[in-house]
């Protein structure tokens, strides 16, 4: 039953995984890779458009100072001015344009003209630029004299088409470090500028800025070599663990004309942080949508199963004869009905119930009533006849005898039946003894053989050979013998035969009274052995009831073979005694 | 009874779970990686300190003098506001003729060589102290004597705030090796390492070694921070102070120094020598766009040698605004030739005080004024400007805490106004501070002074330099309203941090 029940919860419970858990465990784990995919790919867009900003404004930023240095060297070379002039031109230059820590005018020979400094310069024309900047020469990254990386911006001064002289300046990239100190993304995004040899000449980390400092190659790093294996200026990108072991995304851009690298890196903690908040929120929202789920379909489904099984234990109680047992389901569905319909039914019953056992009542009062009726009637005629006849003056002795000995006999049967009523009433104890069966049942056969004379019934025995002993009380089975034997002569036509035998059978003993009578229908051989239950015209059905509860009180068994028409045996089997309780029985 | 013996139980229970969480709590303590954030218990740190062109041309001196700041102390010192506050002395009083002070002593003080520091050292020191630092003012002191084992008693010839205010001189003792009463002390005749005094009265300090290095410049320096090869920068060059402001790494410490830039006259010279030509020169310079433009605002305009934040400042005091017309006016009453004004501001070779001179020269040059800039070393300056062989200094001068500081500058009998600066006007007004019998008088003559230093300016005065100072956070600083942090050094204790960026 509970197995029943399981299945019926897991059946539901199935039901409500593949129907509504699963699809939407399924759109979670579904939607939170989208969202997860989306999210970087966005991310990484988004520092990635930083990165081409980032290179552009440092490629706009440096330009422009070339420039502005061309623009310079036109005022010097064009406009004849003298050398104090040149010189207050140029102190003022380094004072509005701090990008420059120093300009100097040369002449063709390298000879210092004028200079921004107070004292001696410290700018040198390049020899070796490798780069121009439109028209303007831009040394490779070196070290000033405090170690930290600088470059010179130097342009050709030409006067009638002729080599005139040089005017360099040190370009300041300390001061280009305030614009990519600028470049932030989140709190700890940062840029850096790398050279093309790999120096480091910028870093917006104001804690990784000793790096500069320390010259720092950055030819090992991961988006250095990538970006410049580019032959595009399409920015790259590139997941990995940066130096204080922290994942980092790091994006790369180029500034070709430059052929600088811009890197952009972030923990990819913090960039991630905010697809990692939507994660976790979708996650806990699909997780709650989960739990609401399953406890919705846990309350449904136990409003809907827990009538079933209310009506199933109904069902079992009444089964059971629980005829009381009702189901209490208050519902305005079909299931609520059902369980009216159930309840009305289980009324129904207990009315029918009742009903039958009223009439049994009536029918077994009837019945007990003419059987005492019928059972008394006889033997008080008799009694009547024979005390009337007894005390007439004309009966001879002999009659007077028989009447009288007619009286006792009917008195005998009259005692007889009223003890039978008291045993159900109220059962006699029993006592038991060791007792010898052949004896037992030879003193109730010599009893009983004339009312089977009387019957034109011939009684037979067949004793076992030796002691056959039992425990038992011997007046209570010769009440049961004498009950199988009378009827057994009762039920035994004219002619007929009933025969007593004794046999010892294993450990039991076993004793059987067969006669060739008219049989019990099947359909009343369950029956025989209740009370009020019996197949003869008279008598109230207490003797085989009466055998029965005798027999089970002394540990036996007591049944009935029958056939209608052939006759019926009863079997008694008793637990058998030893030798020495035999030899007791005996004496 | 019951319920007695359960409560006790209960508080047995309770103080048992406490005993047991205050040991796991040692254990864990004790379990824990020593490169955590907190203050280490070793005592074995050393403090590197960098310091630029303290004075390039000698630069044992320039270590000397910073060494003097950490090794040596004085009786009071100033305080921000330009008011005395004991240091080895624990109080003092000035009886009511005003021209004595009885100091008493702290008890406790010894020099770092052991000896104590009573009445009677005072006593036999501070004349040769008090020479030192007040130069020919030391005369007006009568007599030092000990009153009693911590209590002495100073003369002078006449009453003077000067008197309390020279007492901030650091006392060490004669004899080649610096030997005073600080918590550091200077290692055997060492210029640039000390040791901690583990005899210091107010407790050993924490770092136990402070080795200085000069540089050639602050940038110089700073690089070398960033290196990781020094705890702490001396100054930081507002250049660096941007970029070092988010570190995480190193704390900076900003603040305004008692030092002013000025471009000095020498108003001997002819093409100085007018006061109205000075005058104009004032009321020529934009201070504002000279902190901007050169010192990157951080530094505060200045227009005369009183401190604002000088308790005796006075609130309606005339300022140099800006004023082109005025200057003008002024410069074309002053200048004797119709060619214009030129005259050469000497200036060394510090990229700041470069960038300020020629700023100043550029608004000077709009109104017609040609200041030549030429630079020389500090020594050389000095050289030039006690030989009067000079128009124009570009310097640093100290302006403070108190005003016997500007009389040391500016009085021209100072032995330490090493450039003549100054005139009768500025004399007169410096003596009428020097000789103020009480706190009304002192406010008074430091107006009169501020109104002297308009009407017949011995200088340009620029801006109040405002600096920084760089410690590593590897250095718990214990920092204090209103001092440097110099003066705390002995409470800072090492902090073992992982530099983030020391790879190479």
């Amino acid at each position: 039953m509970a197995l029943r029940i399981r299945r019926i919860a897991t059946r539901f419970a199935l039901l409500l995984g593949i129907a509504a858990v699963v699809p939407l465990v399924a759109y979670g784990a579904v939607s939170i890779l989208s969202l997860r995919r989306g999210t970087r790919e966005s991310v990484v867009n988004g520092n990635q458009n930083v990165a081409v900003r980032a290179a552009e404004e440092i490629r706009r930023y440096v330009v422009t100072n070339a420039e502005l240095l061309k623009a310079l060297a036109a005022d010097l070379q064009d406009t004849g001015l003298d050398t104090r002039q040149q010189d207050q031109i140029l102190k003022n230059y380094v004072l509005q344009f701090r990008e420059f820590r120093e300009i100097t005018l040369f002449d063709e020979h390298g000879a210092m003209v004028a200079s921004s400094r107070v004292g001696k310069p410290r700018v040198a024309i390049p020899k070796d630029a490798p780069l121009t900047i439109n028209g303007v020469s831009m040394s490779p990254i070196r070290v000033d004299e405090d170690l930290l990386p600088t470059s010179v911006f130097a342009i050709r001064l030409t006067r009638l088409n002729q080599p005139s002289g040089w005017l360099a300046g040190e370009f300041s990239l300390e001061e280009m470090w305030r614009m990519v100190d600028q470049i932030r993304i989140g709190d700890h995004g940062f840029a850096m500028v790398v050279a093309p040899g790999g120096e480091l000449i910028a870093h917006g980390d104001p804690d990784k800025k000793a790096l500069v400092a320390q010259t720092r190659s950055m030819s090992g790093h991961p988006l250095f070599a990538a970006a410049r294996t580019r032959q595009d200026a399409t920015p790259v990108s590139q997941e990995y663990t940066g130096e204080d072991g922290r994942s980092q995304l790091g994006v790369a851009a180029r500034i070709a004309q430059l052929g600088w690298t811009v890197i952009v890196e972030q923990p990819t903690r913090e960039a991630y942080a905010n697809a990692t908040v939507l994660q976790r929120q979708l996650v806990v929202a699909i997780s709650f949508a989960l739990l609401v789920m399953i406890a919705v379909g846990y309350l449904f489904g136990r409003s809907f199963i827990n009538p079933i099984l209310a009506l199933q234990r109904g069902t079992h109680d009444i089964a059971a004869g629980q005829l009381e047992a009702r189901v209490d389901i208050r519902r305005d569905d079909e299931l609520g009905g059902l369980g009216e319909a159930f309840n009305t039914m289980a009324d129904r019953l207990v009315k029918l119930q009742d009903d039958v056992k009223r009439q049994e009542r009536q029918a077994m009062f009837g019945r007990v009533a003419a059987g005492l009726v019928h059972d008394l009637s006889h033997p008080i005629q008799n009694i009547g006849n024979s005390t009337r006849l007894l005390l007439r003056d004309d009966a001879d002795a002999a009659s007077r005898d028989m009447f009288r000995r007619t009286i006792e006999r009917e008195l005998e049967t009259l005692k007889r039946f009223m003890d039978d009523l008291r045993n159900v009433v109220k059962p006699k104890p029993i006592e038991r003894f060791p007792m010898e069966v052949n004896g037992s049942v030879a003193e109730i056969v010599d009893v009983m053989r004339p009312e089977g004379e009387r019957n034109d019934v011939a009684v037979e025995t067949q004793y076992a050979q030796g002691p056959l002993v039992i425990n038992g009380d011997r007046f209570a089975l010769g009440r049961v013998y004498r009950n199988l034997i009378s009827n057994a002569i009762q039920a035994t036509e004219p002619g007929g035969r009933v025969t007593i035998s004794t046999a010892r059978v294993g450990d039991q003993v076993r004793i059987d009274v067969a006669d060739t009578g008219s049989g019990i229908p099947p359909d009343r051989l369950p029956a025989i052995f209740d009370d009020f239950v019996t197949t003869k015209r008279r008598g109230l059905g207490l003797g085989l009831a009466i055998s029965k509860r005798i027999v089970e009180q002394l540990d036996g068994t007591i049944t009935v073979v029958s056939e209608v028409g052939r006759g019926t045996a009863f079997t008694l089997r008793f637990p058998a005694r030893d030798e020495g309780s035999a030899r007791a029985a005996a004496s | 009874m019951g319920n007695l013996g359960g409560k006790v139980r209960r508080q047995l229970t309770v103080r048992g779970w406490l005993a047991l969480l205050c040991a796991a709590t040692t254990v864990v303590s004790a379990c824990r990686k020593p490169n955590d954030d907190h203050v280490a218990s070793t005592r074995r740190a050393t403090l590197n300190v960098g310091a630029a062109q303290l004075t390039p041309d000698s630069p044992i001196a320039g270590l000397r003098q910073l060494s003097q700041l950490l090794a040596l102390e004085g009786l009071a010192r100033a305080g921000d506001d330009g008011r005395m506050q004991p240091w080895l002395a624990e109080s003092w009083t000035s009886p009511d003729d005003g021209r004595s002070v009885v100091v008493k002593l702290k008890p406790v003080v010894k020099f770092q060589d052991g000896e104590p520091f009573d009445a009677g050292t005072a006593a036999r020191l501070l004349p040769d102290t008090l020479r030192s630092f007040m130069g020919s003012l030391a005369g007006e002191v009568v007599s030092i004597t000990p009153v009693n084992p911590t209590t002495v008693a100073i003369q002078f010839r006449q009453r003077s705030p000067f008197l309390i205010e020279a007492l901030e001189a650091t006392i060490r003792k004669p004899g080649p090796a610096m030997i005073g009463t600080g918590p550091f002390m200077i290692e055997g005749n060492s210029t640039t390492d000390l040791r901690a005094n583990h005899s210091y009265y107010l407790g050993a300090p924490a770092i136990e070694r402070i080795t200085v290095s000069n540089h050639a410049s602050v940038r110089t320096a700073w690089a070398e921070m960033l290196r990781n090869r020094l705890d702490m920068l001396w100054e930081v060059g507002s250049d660096a102070l941007d970029s070092m402001k988010n570190s995480s790494s190193i704390s900076l410490f900003t603040y305004t120094r008692h030092y002013q830039h000025v471009i000095a006259f020498n108003t001997q010279s002819a093409a100085l020598r007018s006061p109205e030509i000075r005058r104009g020169l004032n009321f020529a310079v934009d201070r504002a766009t000279v902190v901007h433009s050169a010192l990157r605002d951080n530094g505060i305009p200045s227009s005369g040698p009183i401190s604002p934040r000088h308790w005796a400042f006075p609130p309606d005091a005339q300022q140099f605004d800006f004023d082109a017309r005025q200057a003008a006016g002024l410069l074309a009453r002053g200048r004797r030739k119709s060619d214009g004004i030129h005259f050469t501001c000497l200036v060394p070779p510090d990229s700041i005080d470069e960038r300020i001179a020629l700023e100043v020269k550029r608004e000077l040059a709009v109104l017609g004024v040609d200041m030549a800039v030429e630079e020389a070393s500090r020594d050389e300056i000095v050289t030039r400007a006690a030989n009067q062989r000079y128009e124009a200094v570009m310097t640093e001068v100290i302006s403070g805490p108190t005003l016997f500081r500007q009389y040391l500058v500016w009085h021209t009998k100072s032995p330490s106004n090493w450039g003549h600066f100054g005139n009768a006007t500025i004399d007169g007004s410096l003596d009428e501070v020097r000789q103020a019998p009480d706190e009304a008088a002192y406010r008074t003559a430091a107006a009169h002074l501020q109104r002297a230093f308009m009407d017949d300016p011995p200088a340009i005065f620029l801006a109040w330099s405002v600096r920084a100072r760089a410690i590593s956070k590897r250095f718990a600083v214990e920092a204090e309203e209103g001092r440097d942090e110099l003066s705390t050094i002995r409470l800072w204790k090492p902090v073992n941090i992982e530099p983030r960026a020391s790879h190479n």
